[in-house]
């Protein structure tokens, strides 16, 4: 096992794994607010049904469900990266190939927030 | 916008609406006219009328005369070929006086407020919206299937990256248990996940439906009316040719198409938006009510049984509050009723499957991560 996998492997999930997986969460939660909107300011339109509050409920609980993902996956990406800053710190190794892998310095580009529906 | 085709309907049902109010006015004065008391020195002329309009006619009716006896002692100087032509114009004012009355826009405007909750909603928009949501929906099918890498790095279907990292992961740090609890529950969160949008979207698609469906049905309305209208005034020129259908012979409704009624998830008429579907789109354009609002129970218009003016516009005006009593009637079926079926939570309604999410919302939560 070499200093260069156990870096890699560290860094690249921090750094593109896993912030890609949060942004794909987040897209699909800002679909979820896109998509209700809509639904619900026509649905209001025809007598203000309250088939609307139903869907806007569950709406919102799968936004919210789905924003916690992109958090703790947002979370997870700082986390394994001040984990691997540390190591660098300390490792003579790790250092040595952090130098050379400058491109990982600073911290992990993180998905954006949902917006959240206003339902 | 549906309204787009639905204002001149209105406008033309209202100009109609006059029109036979007009030659039901002008029937009166004509019918006055034959039965009024004769004093001494008159008598009844038959005379040549014109009934004016879209579907005006000629007809012959009896008018106050001076007896031919006595025309040298009329002291008015009016002739009776003037009196014909007096009694012409006062059945053109009556009739042109009636039809614009209900060519105010009074009369749309009333059905317009009516039939409101049918034609304001944007179905177009709704089907965006529900593809949407479908959108969620489809992506959190592919997290649940096989190879979507939400596992254990023990597990043969981890990814390579997760494996390397369970094996890399540096003894300078706290434990990376949670991570990978985490990272394992995710496809089983997302399992849930995909019932509620699975829900949130057949709901949005089956609602999208029943108002396509009712505004469609709302403008076949409104046109039977129009017709309807349209019928009444030739069957004033038949009555003056004595065919006998008017005023006794009322027409039946036949083909007349009814108001699209009772609509229900339990009867089986608003069909479920299957999982599989949402490979497809909701489309409007392609009639998204075809499948999904098959056939549905037809009411029979009220305004079908109408001949009179005031008849018709109150038998349209019921028709149109029937119509958006049915739209309300079938979005509380989406509500209240379960969908049924192999669904996982197909035994619960909409509401209580909401309640049940929003009650369990802790089970739901992604697992913690403590790194």
């Amino acid at each position: 096992m070499t200093i260069e996998i156990r870096m890699r492997s560290i860094y690249r999930a921090a750094h593109h794994t896993l912030p890609a997986k949060a942004t794909r969460f987040q897209r699909r939660a800002d679909e979820i607010t896109s998509g209700i909107e809509p639904m619900v300011s026509e649905l209001a339109l025809a007598g203000n049904h309250p088939v609307a509050g139903e869907l806007a409920d569950l709406s919102v609980e799968l936004f919210v469900h789905l924003r916690e993902m992109v958090r703790t996956l947002n979370d997870s990406a700082t986390a394994l990266d001040a984990i691997a800053d540390d190591f660098v710190a300390v490792d003579e190794e790790a250092a040595a190939w952090f130098e050379q892998n400058q491109h990982y310095a600073g911290d992990p580009e993180l998905a954006t927030e949902p917006t959240a529906p206003e339902v | 916008m549906v309204i787009e085709q639905l204002d001149p309907l209105f406008t033309e049902i209202a100009g109609y609406l006059g029109e036979i109010e007009g030659n039901e006015r002008v029937w009166s004065i004509l019918d006055s006219e034959e039965t009024r008391p004769l004093q001494e020195g008159w008598t009844r002329e038959p005379g040549y009328f014109t009934v004016p309009g879209t579907y005006g006619f000629d007809t012959q009716a009896l008018y106050v005369a001076v007896a031919p006896a006595y025309v040298q002692d009329d002291p008015s100087g009016v002739t009776n070929a003037e009196r014909e032509q007096l009694l012409q114009q006062l059945i053109t004012d009556v009739w042109n006086e009636s039809r614009d009355a209900w060519s105010t826009g009074t009369i749309e405007t009333v059905y317009r407020s009516a039939s409101r909750n049918v034609w304001e909603p944007a179905p177009s928009r709704m089907a965006a919206a529900a593809n949407d949501l479908g959108d969620v929906a489809r992506w959190l099918a592919d997290q649940v299937a096989p190879g979507s890498g939400w596992t254990s790095p023990q597990n043969g279907e981890a990814h390579q990256w997760l494996v390397d990292l369970h094996q890399n992961w540096p003894a300078t740090s706290q434990s990376s248990q949670s991570f990978y609890e985490f990272w394992d529950d995710v496809s089983d969160k997302c399992s849930l996940y995909l019932h509620a949008a699975t829900r949130l979207a057949a709901t949005s698609a089956q609602a999208t439906a029943v108002v396509n469906d009712l505004q469609t049905n709302l403008v076949e309305a409104a046109t039977a009316v129009r017709d309807r209208a349209v019928e009444t005034l030739k069957q004033w020129q038949a009555w003056k040719d004595s065919s006998g259908a008017w005023p006794t012979g009322r027409t039946v409704p036949g083909d007349a198409p009814g108001i699209l009624g009772g609509l229900s998830l339990a009867t089986g008429a608003i069909g479920l938006f299957p999982p599989a579907a949402f490979l497809g789109f909701v489309s409007v354009a392609a009639g998204v009510g075809s499948y999904l609002v098959p056939a549905g129970e037809k009411l029979e218009m009220a305004v079908m049984e109408a001949v009179t003016a005031s008849d018709l516009y109150n038998g349209f005006l019921t028709d149109l509050k029937t119509m958006s009593d049915e739209l309300t009637k079938a979005l509380d079926s989406l509500r209240t009723e379960a969908p049924g079926g192999d669904a996982t939570f197909g035994h619960q309604s909409l509401q209580a499957f909401t309640a049940d999410v929003v009650a369990n919302r802790h089970d739901w939560s992604p697992l913690p991560v403590n790194l």
